[in-house]
């Protein structure tokens, strides 16, 4: 039992959250630099294969990009695997809460919203990115439980590798990490396999399954996903302040 | 500050050894020399008190907070440095940017001063410096911090015998009568003569936790062609002997913490 009242300097503050920010900033200033620049340029060459290139030469280039944000934004957590000072950062005079609002912020908010900058900037400007065109190239009808569970899906797995990075030894925090976001998007689709056939069980298939149950099963998923991230998040906020 | 460690036991692995048992003591304001051969659990003890680690049984409180709790109250009056503690910077000069806010008792002037004694620069990165040198460089940035609590892990680790006299000077005039430092060493004789209170860790158990003063006032030692009868503890020393007794007169004597340490474990001393 703590016999100590709860000084002033213990209560979470603003000012501490953004030491904690300027602290990891050595860690994160060039992939903040690197992925905004990368995030335009995937946007311009995106802009390029949609607007000049034939349907079937843009839709695998586009799909390809698509990825490549995905996979950087998934991985956007290796950047704490650097080798050096956990020690010090657990003893790092801030709250475990102030430290966890700059970690999984850096890599649930942060980044997701930089390399979502430029598709943003031009879905405003309406030249682009419009729920027919994305239906088109990807090949899906854009409803809400699509989006929301492409989110979730994306930072599930971005929570994914920064618990890995952060839960292991310095040695192999990198390759865990990695290997963390591999093993659960394998996971995640033997999942999203598993919710289809269950409710194509259920309901009987038919030509027009994905037509009439997407939203349901991607409802399902998204909750599988939103429950995950939970978890997640209480064990990662839970090693950055006492260390593994 | 002080320190309470309330009867903490410690193991790493459930079914593993008690790598600490029922440790109670208080620690006070001083230069503390924490003895204790390899394995003894110097480091765990250190890593305990720094709040890194839990206690299997009991508690560490730091002026009556747990010291597991991490609060920031605390964490700002506390540093650990040693061999197996990294820095998280690549450089002196960007823990001085980026980690020494956090604490404001740091001094830069202190760190310039200690750093130039060694011959340091603050803008080469650590990684470049030597063993030796990477380790004096961060006991001069854990010094300039000036924590009411400083915990430093096998600190001459890779220092080199010049080194060694210019860190006991510098710890010397670093340190405040305010401050809790607490030397964790297995060579006790690299830093003779400066320590307030010795704590002797053996096998996982606490021998004695006790002021300078306080052995002093219990035993004597001495240096002679022969061993005296009274003698608690005694080995070969340089053609003659050196030896423990228990303390029978006024007459002052220095610690010889080497032959304390031997004594220890070979015999039971009135501690």
């Amino acid at each position: 039992m703590n016999t100590q009242t709860l000084s002033n300097t213990d209560r979470t503050s603003w000012k501490r959250i953004a030491m904690v920010w300027n602290f990891y900033l050595p860690y994160t200033r060039k992939k903040l630099i690197g992925f905004t620049i990368l995030s335009f340029l995937v946007e311009g060459m995106m802009y390029y294969a949609y607007t000049y290139m034939p349907q079937q030469t843009a839709t695998p280039i586009l799909l390809m990009l698509s990825v490549m944000i995905a996979a950087l934004m998934s991985f956007s957590g290796l950047v704490f695997a650097k080798p050096r000072g956990r020690e010090l950062q657990t003893l790092l005079p801030a709250l475990g809460m102030e430290k966890s609002i700059v970690i999984i912020g850096y890599v649930a908010v942060v980044i997701p919203l930089l390399l979502s900058i430029p598709s943003l900037l031009s879905w405003l400007l309406g030249s682009l990115y419009t729920e027919r065109n994305v239906a088109l190239l990807f090949g899906i009808e854009l409803n809400a439980s699509v989006v929301v569970y492409s989110v979730l899906m994306l930072e599930s797995m971005a929570l994914s590798c920064l618990w890995a990075v952060l839960g292991t030894s310095r040695k192999f925090a990198m390759r865990n990490g990695i290997l963390a976001v591999i093993g659960y998007y394998l996971t995640l689709s033997f999942a999203s396999g598993f919710v289809t056939g269950f409710i194509a069980g259920i309901k009987g298939y038919s030509d027009n399954f994905m037509d009439d149950y997407s939203q349901t099963i991607y409802s399902v998923l998204a909750t599988i996903c939103g429950i995950y991230i939970i978890f997640a998040m209480i064990k990662c906020c839970r090693i950055i302040k006492h260390g593994i | 500050m002080e320190i309470k460690l309330e009867n903490i036991s410690f193991r790493y692995s459930s079914k593993g050894p008690m790598a600490l048992q029922g440790i109670s003591a208080t620690i006070r304001p001083g230069i503390h020399l924490l003895m204790g051969e390899n394995g003894a659990g110097k480091t765990t003890l250190l890593r305990l008190i720094a709040g890194l680690l839990k206690p299997t049984d009991g508690r560490c409180l730091i002026d009556g907070a747990r010291s597991y709790d991490l609060l920031p109250s605390i964490l700002s009056k506390l540093f650990i440095c040693g061999v197996n503690v990294d820095f998280p910077m690549k450089s002196i000069d960007e823990m001085v940017k980026y980690h020494a806010p956090f604490y404001p008792n740091f001094s830069e002037d202190m760190l310039r001063r200690n750093l130039s004694a060694f011959g340091i620069e603050s803008s080469t990165l650590l990684s470049d410096l030597s063993t030796g040198n990477a380790q004096k460089a961060k006991l001069a940035y854990a010094l300039s911090l000036r924590t009411p609590i400083l915990l430093l892990d096998e600190p001459t680790n890779g220092v080199d015998i010049d080194s060694k006299k210019q860190l006991q000077r510098m710890i010397a005039e670093s340190i405040t009568e305010e401050q809790t430092v607490i030397i964790s060493t297995h060579s006790v004789a690299d830093l003779e003569n400066f320590y307030d209170a010795v704590i002797d860790l053996h096998t996982g158990k606490l021998n004695y936790a006790l002021t300078v003063d306080q052995i002093l006032d219990r035993l004597s030692f001495g240096v002679g062609p022969e061993v005296p009868p009274d003698a608690l503890y005694s080995e070969p020393w340089i053609g003659s002997f050196r030896f423990v007794l228990v303390k029978a007169d006024e007459k002052l004597t220095d610690i010889d913490y080497e032959l304390l340490y031997m004594a220890a474990r070979k015999t039971k001393l009135p501690l």
